[in-house]
């Protein structure tokens, strides 16, 4: 058990009603490690997130980020912790400089000038409305809007779900590059194993309510025997990441 | 900006197009209203004067509400919902409550403000009509009943906390018990203020409810408001709280409804004068020179709060027959008060007993005897103790006991619902024997 990790979770158990999405789930995330958060359709990924943002009371286990109860404390958590929804969760109007201007007075720690220097760095369109913007640009909006307070942890629930293979790489290097500057620890969901073997440092699967396996991307690929993970043929979709990788 | 601010800034983003359209919408509303209706209006009200304006404010006002429920109030968190953006509201820190508090204070501003601006629309629609005389009764209308009454305000209050509740129910608790929790907190909010004004200030709480007819229509009009809405705009966004809000505004209903059936009662006893009740007592009476008459005036033991006498004390003013102890009705207390009574009869009366309240601060009322002008001592404003000075005066209720036991005042017993019923009063000995302009032995 790890103390010092920034995401210690024990014995979760998270229910839709009569239905058990999580179940017993134990993870401990270290201080600066991107982890990828592996698993089909359903699998939780997203409740997961939830918890860990205190949106999603658990029936039973415990939930600490940074060292805090996100149920019993969620503004505190909230504060250090950058979320990135699988959708852009914010007024159809709005565009992503009003959305920093909006999101301003809730953070103690946010600095104008590094949110349009974020926008600029990501490429995002600043005047124009979320409803007039690609799925590509307002995910990267998204992004920097969590970026600006400098969180210590950060959250990204499948921000790479539904773009194209073009943009999701655009987006991919955005994010890369712009956790590259300084190293939070990031808890990524998603169900795309290129993603997680290009973006993280450990890996770990979800299924059946808990963490199936977990390592290094490496480790995880290995193993042919994780048909939780993904259908197609992790060694195939390795070789071709690390042969992008290479170029 | 501040966190407030910034979300006051989005509420008027978000809602900017359909208040720019009510607004935009209600004038034309009325106009097109009057012109078609104008004349019939004016026909079911029943009444060319006063009333007809009344009438109208209170369809327009109805319209009006009817708009905010179903634009704005059943729609507040609904928007979010199906916008997608209600986790954006509650990762943010500290985002959830600051919404809460400025969807709030949205509703009470936009309530106030589609209130008012409708009643201007319905002047301007008078305007418009070349009727300009009509657009000044209107605004006259709602200066002196539809705004100012209470019944308006406490209507105004159950609206924004109804709207509130709504609020509540559709976004944050849709679990029935917690909603019905809430809804009782809201009661009790609109309630509690109420009961303790019950307590404190007898003569208030019936005048809380003098606006019943007003209160009545409102709520009529507003449950079937609340009816549509629920089905059209909760159900549209959250099927879940529907069943909440129906469970908790049932047993708020019943609650609210015996609140008003206690209040009706509390009107009906407050302005019904029974003479053979004990409480009853007398304000103030003149008695005629030749001693054969007394005009006194009756009424129950509430004061006023505000030392408006004239407009909130609830009396009868009775003439009494000193030869005979007969006594007839007057005249209403508020009509006595103007002088009319006087009038009528146009006899020479004395005034014998009269009484005076020091200061609103200190509300000590003093008794005088107006014949000799000697101070008879103090009483509390609500103090029971006013008969023995109209003892002292000469002029009393002789009491008796009936047949249950009762105190009735002796002579009463047949046809005093009629008012018109005899005896009971009489002249004190010491009265008959002093003469009208002479002093009264203390």
């Amino acid at each position: 058990m790890n103390n010092d990790a920034p995401i210690r979770i024990r014995g979760l158990e998270v229910r839709y009603g009569k239905r058990s999405v999580l179940s017993g789930l134990d993870l401990d995330i270290p201080p600066g490690t991107t982890l990828a958060l592996l698993g089909e359709n359903g699998a939780g990924k997203s409740t997961l997130l939830k918890a860990c943002l205190g949106l999603r009371k658990p029936k039973s286990g415990t939930v600490r980020v940074l060292g805090l109860n996100p149920v019993r404390r969620p503004a505190k958590v909230q504060r250090q912790v950058g979320y990135v929804p699988d959708r852009p969760d914010v007024y159809p109007w709005m565009s992503p400089s009003e959305l920093m201007r909006f999101l301003a007075p809730h953070y103690s720690s946010w600095d104008a000038s590094r949110a349009r220097e974020l926008l600029e760095q990501l490429r995002v369109p600043q005047a124009r409305a979320f409803r007039q913007l690609s799925r590509g640009e307002g995910m990267k909006a998204m992004l920097a809007a969590a970026l600006v307070p400098r969180p210590t942890v950060l959250l990204l629930d499948e921000p790479f779900g539904g773009l194209d293979p073009l943009v999701k790489d655009e987006v991919l290097r955005a994010v890369l590059e712009v956790l590259g500057e300084r190293k939070p620890t990031v808890l990524m969901a998603t169900h795309d194993l290129e993603i997680a073997l290009r973006a993280a440092d450990r890996i770990a699967v979800l299924a059946g309510g808990r963490i199936a396996r977990e390592g290094t991307p490496e480790e995880i690929a290995d193993r042919r025997t994780n048909e939780a993970v993904h259908p197609k043929d992790l060694h195939r979709v390795l070789a071709k990441t690390r042969e992008a990788s290479h170029r | 900006m501040n966190g407030l601010k910034a979300h006051l800034w989005k509420e008027w983003r978000d809602r900017k197009a359909i208040l720019i359209g009510i607004a935009i919408g209600l004038p034309i509303f009325d106009l097109v209203t009057l012109a078609l209706l104008g004349e019939r209006l004016a026909r079911v009200s029943g009444d060319p004067g006063d009333a007809t304006y009344s009438f109208e404010c209170v369809i327009a006002l109805l319209a009006a509400l009817a708009v905010f429920v179903f634009t704005i109030a059943a729609d507040l968190f609904g928007t979010e919902r199906r916008q997608g953006t209600l986790t954006l509201l509650q990762r943010v820190p500290g985002a959830a409550l600051r919404a809460f508090c400025v969807k709030v204070v949205f509703l009470a501003a936009t309530l106030l403000g589609m209130i008012a601006w409708q009643l201007i629309s319905l002047m301007l629609a008078w305007l418009c009509l070349g009727e300009p005389h009509h657009a000044w009764l209107v605004a006259e209308t709602i200066w002196s009943v539809s705004l100012l009454s209470e019944g308006a305000l406490f209507v105004e209050a159950a609206i924004l906390l109804l709207c509130v509740w709504i609020a509540l129910v559709s976004t944050w608790i849709p679990r029935s018990g917690a909603a019905t929790v809430a809804g009782l907190i809201l009661f009790a909010i609109y309630w509690g203020p109420l009961w303790y004004i019950k307590d404190h200030y007898p003569g208030f709480w019936p005048m809380t409810f003098s606006q019943a007819n007003w209160l009545i229509f409102s709520a009529l009009g507003l449950t079937i408001i609340l009816l549509a809405a629920s089905f059209l705009a909760w159900s549209r966004y959250a099927r879940s709280g529907l069943a909440s809000a129906w469970r908790s505004l049932t047993i708020v209903t019943i609650l609210a409804g015996t609140g008003y059936a206690l209040g009706g009662k509390s009107i009906h006893d407050f302005f019904e004068i029974d003479p053979r009740e004990e409480t009853l007592r007398i304000s103030r009476a003149v008695i005629g020179t030749t001693e054969e008459y007394a005009l006194v005036e009756v009424h129950k033991q509430h004061e006023s709060v505000s030392f408006d006498f004239e407009h909130l004390f609830s009396g009868e003013n009775w003439l009494i027959d000193l030869r005979s102890g007969e006594w007839s009705f007057v005249a209403q207390y508020q009509w006595a008060m103007s002088g009319e009574p006087f009038a009528i009869y146009p006899r020479d009366f004395e005034p014998v007993l009269d009484f005076s309240v020091e200061s609103p601060e200190n509300p000590i009322v003093n008794w005088v005897d107006l014949r000799t002008m000697r101070r008879l001592g103090p009483t509390g404003l609500y103090s029971n103790e006013s008969w023995k000075y109209w003892a002292q005066v000469g002029l009393r209720a002789s009491w008796q006991r009936d047949s249950s036991g009762r105190k009735v005042a002796s002579g009463w017993g047949r046809s005093f619902g009629k008012r018109t019923a005899h005896h009971g009063w009489h002249t004190s000995e010491r009265l008959r024997r002093v003469g009208p302009s002479s002093p009264t032995a203390g």
